[in-house]
């Protein structure tokens, strides 16, 4: 199961891109985190199979995806 | 409540501005009503009831009243510039428009002119539309309220007390209230069509790639799209048929030929192949949306549609795949603006960008890997049937300043924002055509909405269904009252 990282982590991470977050919205971004880590834990046991073709786009395929 | 011709108010042409653009274009074009008169009545109504609604960041009176003079003159010489020759539509604020400003809902774009128009806005001026203005948008159409601390909050027509939805909340309420006969929206994880269905009009999130992006400031790359709001089924196809197409200069831009969708509308859907994706886009869910969708639904089995159920692949993963793309190409997009000017954003906007510089690359890269897999498993699915029905949203609009609050709905708890876009982020992430259709009220009078997904570039099937349907019900003629106190 996918951890929530504690504000001083969430702090680092965005200091990492130079982005500055004050103190007082810290614990709203980690409970954001923790929602979406929650989401992510399905996301991890994928199993994408060992020779999937790489991912491209293709604008005639009607999706950005893959 | 009864269905009413048009806004009710005092002082404009009240019928007239409640019209359908496919009828306002009849009348422009075989000169019953100038183009001058149709834009003055809808100048007028704005005048009247925009202090309240707030639909406008910018109206364009002076220009609008010198193209519409300008579609009179040309069409009293006998040229007709294009099907939307002298219709009064409007704009997102997010789309350029050339020397006017474009602000993206924003303090930090607030005084930018840009020199060029966007695609849609270009071909919507080459089809001889009059363009009378931009509308308000939640900030960078990074949310579903249209709560915007710079330019005002959007209140609903029907009730304005409640938000319009979002982000293209202002073009959802001017079209229903009256204030132009199409506008313009984006949709990235449902912008146009949560705000279509909050305020009961009808929008349609084209086939990604349909329409071309260039000039619009992007949310999320991978997941934009661009379309109409309009009151009709008839008026989106109309609109759709004038903005879509390939463009060199989008390289997201598909090049596929452009069908005639008023060609095909009228067809019947006897034969259709319907299937009502089940459990997680109707629990929980308000049980009076429940009810009026499943009504909607029951009329396009009446039509001859053939209904099946159907599983939807990989739901438990739809919130995580769009939640990593979305927020992760938005923080990438707006990393220099985080980085020096963070105080100029919506506190709100801004927490969301915070969250997408926090997400990996490693969840960004997975997100779209497995993005492919819903694609592939959904084109199974298409193989089979025609059209997916369900709810456009399982609530309807929040309450102004409450729609982040987790609330109970049917048999359980939703944050109403995240409700909001539950039904529609699967689409953006398929790409696939998607429509909203009034199909009823609440008992606290407010629109509900059904929604209609098609195959990649067929809008023209799904165009052809809500049409069906809007030929069997009258709640798309419904209108707000004039009266927008608050």
């Amino acid at each position: 199961m996918r951890p929530v990282p504690d504000t001083a982590e969430l702090k680092a991470q965005l200091a990492l891109l130079g982005v500055h977050i004050a103190d007082d919205a810290l614990p709203a971004l980690q409970r954001r985190v923790g929602f979406y880590q929650d989401a992510m834990n399905s996301v991890d046991e994928i199993d994408f199979g060992l020779t999937e073709p790489a991912v491209g786009y293709d604008p005639d395929a009607g999706s950005a995806g893959g | 409540m009864t269905p009413m011709p048009g806004p009710r108010g005092d002082s404009v042409n009240e019928e007239r501005v409640g019209l359908s653009l496919t009828e306002i274009a009849r009348r422009i074009h075989s000169q019953e009503v100038s183009a001058t008169h149709a834009l003055e009545d809808v100048l007028e109504h704005i005048a009247h009831v925009d202090d309240t609604v707030n639909a406008f960041i910018t109206v364009l009176r002076d220009q609008a009243l010198q193209e519409a003079e300008a579609a009179d003159h040309m069409l009293r010489a006998g040229h007709l510039l294009g099907p939307l020759h002298g219709v009064p539509v409007a704009v997102k604020d997010i789309l350029t428009t050339a020397g006017i400003p474009t602000t993206a809902g924003s303090k930090i774009l607030a005084d930018w002119r840009p020199e060029q128009d966007a695609t849609v806005v270009r071909k919507l001026r080459q089809a001889g539309a009059v363009i009378i203005g931009k509308t308000n948008l939640h900030e960078f159409a990074f949310g579903v309220t249209t709560e915007n601390p710079h330019y005002g909050n959007t209140r609903n027509p029907w009730n304005p007390e409640r938000v319009p939805g979002g982000s293209s909340g202002g073009s959802g309420a001017a079209v229903a209230m009256g204030m132009g006969y199409m506008a313009i929206g984006t949709d990235t994880g449902g912008s146009i069509r949560i705000p279509a269905s909050l305020c009961g009009v009808t929008g349609i999130k084209p086939t990604y790639g349909r329409v071309s992006r260039n000039g619009c400031l992007p949310l999320s790359w991978s997941l934009d799209h661009i379309g109409p709001l309009a009151r009709t089924a008839e008026d989106c196809a109309r609109a759709l048929q004038v903005i879509a197409g390939h463009d060199p200069h989008d390289p997201t831009s598909a090049n596929r030929p452009v069908p005639d969708y008023l060609a095909t509308l009228n067809q019947p859907i006897e034969g259709l192949t319907v299937a009502v994706p089940g459990e997680p886009f109707w629990e929980p869910i308000d049980p009076e949306v429940a009810e009026a969708v499943r009504q909607g639904i029951d009329v396009l089995a009446g039509l001859g549609a053939r209904m099946v159920e159907t599983d939807f692949p990989l739901a438990d993963e739809i919130v995580a795949m769009q939640t990593a793309i979305l927020f992760a190409e938005a923080a990438a997009y707006h990393h220099r603006w985080l980085r020096d000017c963070p105080d100029d954003y919506d506190p709100r906007v801004l927490a969301g960008l915070h969250q997408g510089a926090a997400i990996p690359a490693v969840d960004y890269v997975n997100a779209q890997r497995l993005r492919a897999i819903l694609r592939d498993r959904m084109a199974e699915i298409f193989r089979r049937v025609d059209l997916l029905a369900l709810p456009t949203t399982p609530v309807t609009a929040p309450e102004i300043g409450r729609a982040y609050e987790t609330v109970q709905v049917g048999g359980g708890q939703l944050q109403l924002t995240r409700a909001l876009t539950r039904n529609m982020s699967p689409f953006n992430l398929l790409g696939a055509p998607a429509m909203t259709v009034p199909c009823g009220f609440s008992s606290d009078e407010l629109p509900i909405g059904l929604q209609i997904v098609g195959r990649p570039f067929e809008e023209a099937t799904v165009l052809r269904a809500g049409h069906a349907y809007q030929q069997e019900t009258d709640w798309h003629t419904w209108r707000p009252p004039a009266d927008t106190t608050p």
